[in-house]
């Protein structure tokens, strides 16, 4: 399978029926995407697929051939975070973190579609996004935050 | 060390250097060093156990709650080292769950030393860090911290003896300043320069002088925290998560389980799995512990796993494949048979159940005398049900087995029980078991358990290789501990509106340890001035998994009293707030209380309007903190449905090491408990729980949660206390208190759902 990956062409040699998550993660060892539960419903191993949102531990590889695939390390790096990185580090949005790589890639996708999102669209749009330490209300303000430096 | 891929084909991995013990601190230290341990005050006090002892050493109340970990007497403890090159290093073993305890410790070290918060960093956490103990009971800042606060104080003073030597001036006349000291007639020495080509060690002393906490710069300023920059950008590496260590060799395993508890495995064919593309191997696996030698099961790390299988493969999900193939053919007996689960989802039924221990967590006077001399007799039952930690990521561990070694990868709250427990399964002395710490997903204390390190040591001796396994989330929801259920029965008597007498007895299914739970989670010390309280632990047992969660059964005896004061309250016909108020004589928590129902506007309601204010609150004697909460709901009495508006949280946790790391335990903790309170119940059946996912198990989502106002008394100068799960305690209380407010319907058991508010409603 052929696909772009933050970027540069690659291509996998796994089980065309395996999730682009195990791809991701055991393949290009890429740190980002997280597994949360396999079925679609916390949102921890979101991706963007052409820009928009996506969940992949949903997604079989097949189906990601000729897409570009971006992962939290197709944003930006610990020197230069992308916008919304960098709001969420501003408001120090993260108390494990281990659901903030979909935070942050269900945001980015979602602000690509609607730059000037209101509160209840951005609570809308991350509703189905998991988060158990209680990081919501920062998740949030993050997000509200990047909205008005206009970009992500 | 080499790398190569992972298995034929696979990726290289980023070349992976684990800290090990003494060899990484020679290199650290090559240059020159002060090491100060935390080891000699220790053995100080061990020695105090003895007879010919000396008494035990006086100790500023800044660093009484360190001083417990002081000296674990071992050559290897925590210490805080001042480096030839400009650095501060501390080594301590309470891992960051994502409170940010790390980073107020830090604070605290820099101000001791004075100074500026980059100069201090913090070591990984490995077997060799040791010892301020797991992380757990909000204990970092409070206890720890405190720990580091003394190291760090002693590495000055020890600092300021050498200059004083080095510019032949007296040390009482040297300032302290950005690193280094500064004599009267202008001249200064460096930390660097003090221990160049040096290697000193000193031992922590209890008593030295504490810089005083009017003067710290560092410390109450909102620092950012240290680990969250990596967490958001997926750096890999030795700092980064768990999940993402990837050791040269390594091979994912994932278990089929039995179908119930208890069931044992009767047969299986394996032969169609090898036959699977990235298959490598099928360990079947018996960790139940009348099997396992060595298996303690006594302590915290409790294990009662049973049986499973191991499919282990190139890449997960062949691993997944392989499992989803083998429990084709598995055969299994039938469960053990579980107490079926009311239907009513209350819990009586703990009660009319066989009590196997009691234990008295608090009593006060005699509910005799304290009966007789009320006028009035109010009585209520409450129940809490089985709730599942339910962590975002499911449990993970590595485990390589050597021959006569261990290495493990962990994100264990404890390095060393985990240490032990492989020490001990192997037969292997600790010094052969490597246990390095890495972050992980929050656990809530489920991470004192560890149980996948376990499964992969088993598996990698069977096979020889680094073993990851990673539970899926099924697993998570039907084989992780959980916290157990609670039955209520108060009983109280009024005079006036006093309260004379106040009975509180639990019926509880047994978590591990029943002492250790009675000391620290279940034992709540009401601070009210009633003249008689009893408060009975009675103990029984379902053979469910159980074990900690966040702030270890606190919130549900908090909901049950502070519920109930209510209703006493509402009987004498008094204000809940005047009521609570009238009978405190802390001013500490007598402020909580004032600050949270000033900022809400506090006003009862006489006539039910759909929306209301509850109050509740809570004062926690191990963490010294204090917490009070009013809850804003409006409720539709159409459908009984909850939206839980905002949340007032007075705080008092003493002198605020981090505002915005306390605002954030705050917004989390309000936010975790409304989760518990209004939506999560287990739910089992057939032996099993049958609560599996997120749809099943749901918790709050971005649309249900409130609003969360943090209104923190900064106490500087108090010590600082516990804040990790203090915010949790009053909420499913203050909510419950909200919810009659606003309705007269009194919800007595968690969670407060539509069909039950509804049922409430009806009966008002």
């Amino acid at each position: 399978m052929h696909f772009r990956l933050n970027g540069r062409p690659v291509e996998s040699a796994f089980d065309p029926t395996s999730p682009l998550l195990y791809v991701l993660r055991d393949e290009f060892a890429l740190n980002g995407p997280k597994f949360g539960c396999g079925l679609g419903e916390c949102g921890a191993c979101t991706v963007l697929m052409d820009d928009a949102p996506a969940r992949s531990c949903q997604i079989p590889l097949a189906a990601v051939q000729g897409h570009a695939v971006t992962t939290l390390e197709g944003l930006g790096t610990l020197e230069h975070p992308s916008v919304v990185q960098q709001a969420f580090i501003e408001e120090q949005a993260a108390q494990c973190g281990y659901c903030i790589n979909g935070m942050i890639m269900q945001a980015t996708g979602f602000l690509k579609q609607n730059p000037h999102p209101t509160r209840q669209e951005i609570i809308q749009a991350m509703d189905n996004n998991m988060c158990r330490c209680g990081t919501h209300l920062r998740i949030l303000a993050a997000i509200e935050k990047a909205a008005a430096k206009g970009g992500v | 060390m080499a790398s190569s891929p992972a298995y034929p084909g696979g990726p290289e991995p980023a070349g992976f250097e684990g800290p090990s013990g003494w060899t990484r601190r020679q290199f650290l230290f090559g240059a020159g060093a002060l090491i100060i341990t935390f080891s000699t005050a220790a053995n100080l006090l061990a020695r105090g156990a003895a007879a010919a002892a000396p008494p035990a050493p006086a100790v500023n109340p800044w660093a009484a709650p360190g001083v417990g970990y002081l000296g674990n007497g071992s050559p290897l403890s925590s210490w805080i080292a001042i480096t030839a090159d400009g650095r501060i290093l501390i080594s301590q073993s309470q891992p960051d769950v994502g409170t940010g305890a790390q980073t107020g410790m830090l604070q605290i070290a820099a101000d001791e030393l004075y100074v500026p918060f980059e100069r201090v960093s913090m070591l990984p956490i490995d077997s060799s860090s040791a010892n301020t103990g797991g992380v757990g009971g909000s204990t970092g800042v409070h206890r720890a911290g405190a720990a580091v606060r003394l190291a760090a104080a002693t590495a000055r003073e020890t600092l300021r003896s050498l200059a004083a030597a080095a510019l032949g001036v007296a040390g009482d006349t040297l300032v302290p300043r950005d690193g280094a000291f500064h004599a009267p007639d202008g001249r200064s020495v460096t930390y660097a320069q003090l221990v160049a080509g040096k290697q000193l060690t000193g031992n922590v002393d209890p008593n030295v002088h504490l810089r005083s906490s009017a003067t710290y710069e560092v410390v109450g300023t909102p620092v950012p925290r240290i680990d969250i920059p990596a967490k958001l950008t997926g750096t890999g590496g030795p700092t980064d998560y768990l999940v993402n260590q990837r050791v040269p060799g390594m091979v994912h395993a994932r278990l089929l389980r039995p179908p119930a508890y208890g069931a044992q495995l009767l047969s299986y064919d394996a032969r169609p799995v090898l036959k699977m593309p990235g298959v490598v191997a099928v360990v079947p696996l018996d960790l139940d512990p009348e099997h396992v030698p060595g298996w303690n099961t006594s302590g915290i790390t409790n294990m009662e796993m049973g049986q499973f299988v191991a499919v282990v493969a190139t890449n997960e999900w062949a691993a997944i494949q392989g499992v989803q193939a083998l429990a084709k053919t598995a055969r299994w007996t039938a469960g053990e048979p579980l107490i079926p689960q009311p239907a009513s989802n209350t819990y009586e039924y703990l009660a009319t159940l066989p009590v196997f221990s009691t234990q008295v967590a608090n009593a006060r006077g005699s509910m005799v005398r304290g009966f007789s001399q009320a006028s009035r007799q109010i009585a209520a039952e409450y129940s809490t049900p089985y709730l599942a930690n339910a962590p975002i990521g499911p449990s993970t561990g590595m485990v390589w087995v050597k021959p006569g070694e261990v290495e493990v990868w962990s994100d264990s709250q404890n390095v060393f029980s985990t240490q032990t427990q492989v020490a001990n399964l192997m037969g292997l002395p600790t010094s052969a078991v490597t246990v390095h710490n890495f972050p992980g997903s929050g656990v809530y204390g489920r991470g004192w358990n560890d149980d996948a390190v376990y499964e992969a040591l088993f598996i990698s001796r069977a096979i020889g290789l680094p073993v990851r396994v990673q539970w899926m989330r099924q697993e998570e929801f039907q084989w992780s501990t959980m916290q157990g259920p609670k039955f209520f029965r108060m009983r109280g008597g009024l005079n006036g509106n006093r309260v004379t007498a106040f009975q509180f007895d639990v019926y509880t299914d047994k978590d591990f340890g029943d002492t250790w739970m009675g000391q620290n989670g279940i034992a709540i010390a009401p601070l009210y001035t009633f003249p008689h309280i009893s408060q009975v632990i009675h103990y029984v047992s379902n053979p469910m998994r159980k074990g900690l969660l966040r702030a270890v059964g606190a919130p549900s005896n908090c909901f049950a009293v502070e519920s109930f004061m209510d209703e006493l309250a509402y009987a004498a016909g008094v204000d809940p707030l005047e009521f609570r108020l009238s009978q405190l004589s802390d001013p500490r928590a007598i402020a909580v209380l004032t600050r949270a129902a000033e900022a809400a506007g506090w006003k009862a309601h006489t006539k039910p309007s759909g929306r209301g204010l509850g109050i509740a609150t809570f004062f926690d004697p191990g963490a010294q903190t204090y917490v009070a909460d009013v809850a804003q709901v409006a409720v539709d009495k159409a459908t009984g449905q909850v939206r839980v508006e905002r949340m007032y949280v007075g705080f008092d946790c003493g002198l605020v090491v981090n505002p915005n790391g306390v605002r954030l335990q705050i917004e989390g903790g309000t936010i975790q408990a409304t989760s518990w309170c209004m939506k999560e119940s287990v739910r089992y059946a057939d032996g099993m729980v049958q609560t599996v996912d997120w749809i099943s198990y749901p918790i709050l989502h971005f649309s249900e949660v409130p609003e969360v106002v943090p209104l923190i008394i900064d106490r500087p100068d108090i010590p600082p206390g516990g804040v990790g799960e203090l915010a949790t305690m009053p909420v499913s209380a203050a909510i419950a208190n909200a919810i009659y407010d606003a309705t007269g319907a009194r919800i007595r058991s968690w969670p407060f759902t539509p069909d039950k508010v509804k049922a409430a409603l009806a009966a008002v």
